[in-house]
């Protein structure tokens, strides 16, 4: 069959997306390995736990011991969430910028679009796009409160949709965004959907980070971890991307 | 036949029980058609092939209907004896019939896009891509792709890639634009740029090798006969 081509499509950019769809694919082989381990680590885990069964008695008797103690001595100070200031974006209509309490408000210009990502005014009624990046400032520490979480809503380039948007156009339109330029990505979401059923405010997204990091498994670094977890936290008819800068794992 | 009769038969034939058995040796026993073999790759593969689906913008329904469009393609392959494990891994075939689902469905609302075009560049077309040829097509050039892609000497031989291209490849792979992939590489844009096109024309090089680019008429490129393709097998990478 001859391959149909359109005329401004070339062998170079066709091998690119097959590329993508190798990488892809590569997610899938991974997915695949993991479900492995967890039927191996389940089946190993139950026969232990025949072997082991009085371990179960021993738990039982520290979880009652942690519920007694703090009866007896007086409790701990305990973090009340992430130690995050809100501003409002400087000269920008729609997007806020959360920052470090303590630290300053950061100039503008670090917010400049990323070349196929512009930050555009949320609009009011029918579909939007939105991009949730969060950022750790040391890199090593993935629970890192003192980060900052850039949100903003967005338009890509030829107004495509979200599923076109690729791994690394993804991540170069969070970094483009990233808080004075320094930080870890630890994870960025991009959300389309509804206006309504997207989060419109600081407080609606700080509401979303924290469902996200609240699931039954904490995410560390796999993309597709962060957006299942994300689904969960959106209502139906949204569609999410996620992704983290772990190159290296991949 | 019953589940249990299966299992037993599976076992004897690998030596091992179904639920333990490793991605590469799961590729190889799913090319019997053995239904408990396929009912593994199902409990695996399932949430990744919804997902897949949801992350394009399928809503739940469609997500469903899509998803049992593809294990019943992958289902076929399988029992037809169309899956051959020595050209894909099984993670990357039903990879591709994913792909080639979802593609067709775009068609089949009037929206074509990149990959359609990179899909149909390998000969398959997407109006008719329900055919276990072009499944395993899509998927043995997915497949040769992620060999390249990776550190293996055995990617190394088949590709004549060096290290650094095939991090190029890699990124290209993730989106990843040239200053970006310089920073990675450490050094300059252009280099990265001249590294990235190099790399991008030895898989070109590959693919054509194996009859799955069209040909630019380089007699080393060329396969000499369509038998090249099949008889050129190799193993595939988990």
């Amino acid at each position: 069959m001859t391959p149909a081509r359109g005329p401004h499509h070339s062998e170079d950019e066709s091998l690119q997306t097959l590329l993508t769809m190798a990488c892809e694919a590569d997610g899938f082989a991974a997915a695949a390995e993991r479900g492995e381990a967890s039927r191996l680590g389940r089946s190993r885990w139950s026969r232990f736990a025949v072997a082991c069964g009085f371990i179960g008695a021993l738990a039982a008797a520290a979880a009652i011991a942690m519920v007694a103690l703090p009866t007896l001595w007086p409790a701990a100070p305990t973090p009340t969430g992430p130690r995050l200031a809100m501003h409002d974006k400087p000269h920008h209509p729609t997007g806020v910028v959360l920052i470090p309490r303590g630290s300053e408000v950061r100039p503008a210009s670090y917010l400049a679009p990323a070349g196929s990502a512009r930050d555009i005014p949320m609009p009011t009624s029918g579909e939007a796009t939105v991009l949730l990046a969060v950022f750790s400032d040391e890199p090593s520490d993935q629970n890192n409160d003192c980060g900052c979480t850039v949100f903003s809503a967005v338009a890509w380039s030829n107004d495509r949709p979200l599923y076109e948007i690729g791994r690394g156009e993804l991540i170069s339109a969070a970094l483009a965004r990233r808080c004075g330029g320094v930080g870890e990505l630890r994870f960025v979401l991009a959300m389309q959907g509804p206006v309504e059923s997207l989060p419109a405010n600081a407080a609606a997204a700080r509401s979303l980070i924290a469902c996200v990091s609240s699931g039954p498994d904490a995410c560390s670094d796999e993309g597709n971890c962060f957006a299942a977890a994300a689904l969960r936290c959106v209502p139906d008819g949204v569609i999410v991307l996620a992704e983290t800068m772990q190159f290296a794992s991949r | 036949m019953d589940d249990q009769h299966q299992q037993r038969r599976v076992r004897r034939a690998i030596g091992r029980s179904v639920p333990t058995l490793s991605l590469r040796e799961l590729s190889e026993a799913a090319a019997s058609g053995e239904r408990t073999v396929f009912d593994e790759v199902y409990a695996r593969l399932d949430g990744v092939v919804r997902r897949f689906m949801r992350q394009r913008g399928a809503h739940a329904s469609l997500s469903d209907d899509l998803s049992q469009r593809v294990w019943f393609a992958v289902w076929q392959a399988c029992r037809n004896g169309n899956y051959d494990p020595n050209r894909a891994a099984i993670s990357t075939f039903v990879y591709a019939v994913a792909s080639n689902v979802w593609l067709q469905h775009l068609r089949s609302r009037g929206t074509r896009d990149a990959r359609t075009q990179a899909i149909e560049s390998i000969g398959v077309d997407i109006l008719d891509a329900e055919r276990a040829s072009d499944f395993a097509k899509s998927a043995e050039a997915i497949e040769l792709l992620r060999r390249a892609m990776s550190a293996s000497e055995e990617g190394d031989a088949a590709s004549d890639l060096t290290e650094r291209e095939r991090d190029a490849l890699r990124a290209t792979g993730e989106g990843v634009t040239d200053r970006d992939l310089a920073l990675r590489l450490a050094v300059s844009p252009s280099t990265a740029h001249a590294t990235r096109k190099s790399a991008i024309k030895k898989v070109g090089r590959l693919l054509r090798r194996a009859g799955l680019w069209p040909s630019d008429g380089d007699p080393d490129t060329t396969p000499k006969n369509p038998a090249d393709s099949a008889e050129r097998g190799g193993t595939r990478r988990e």
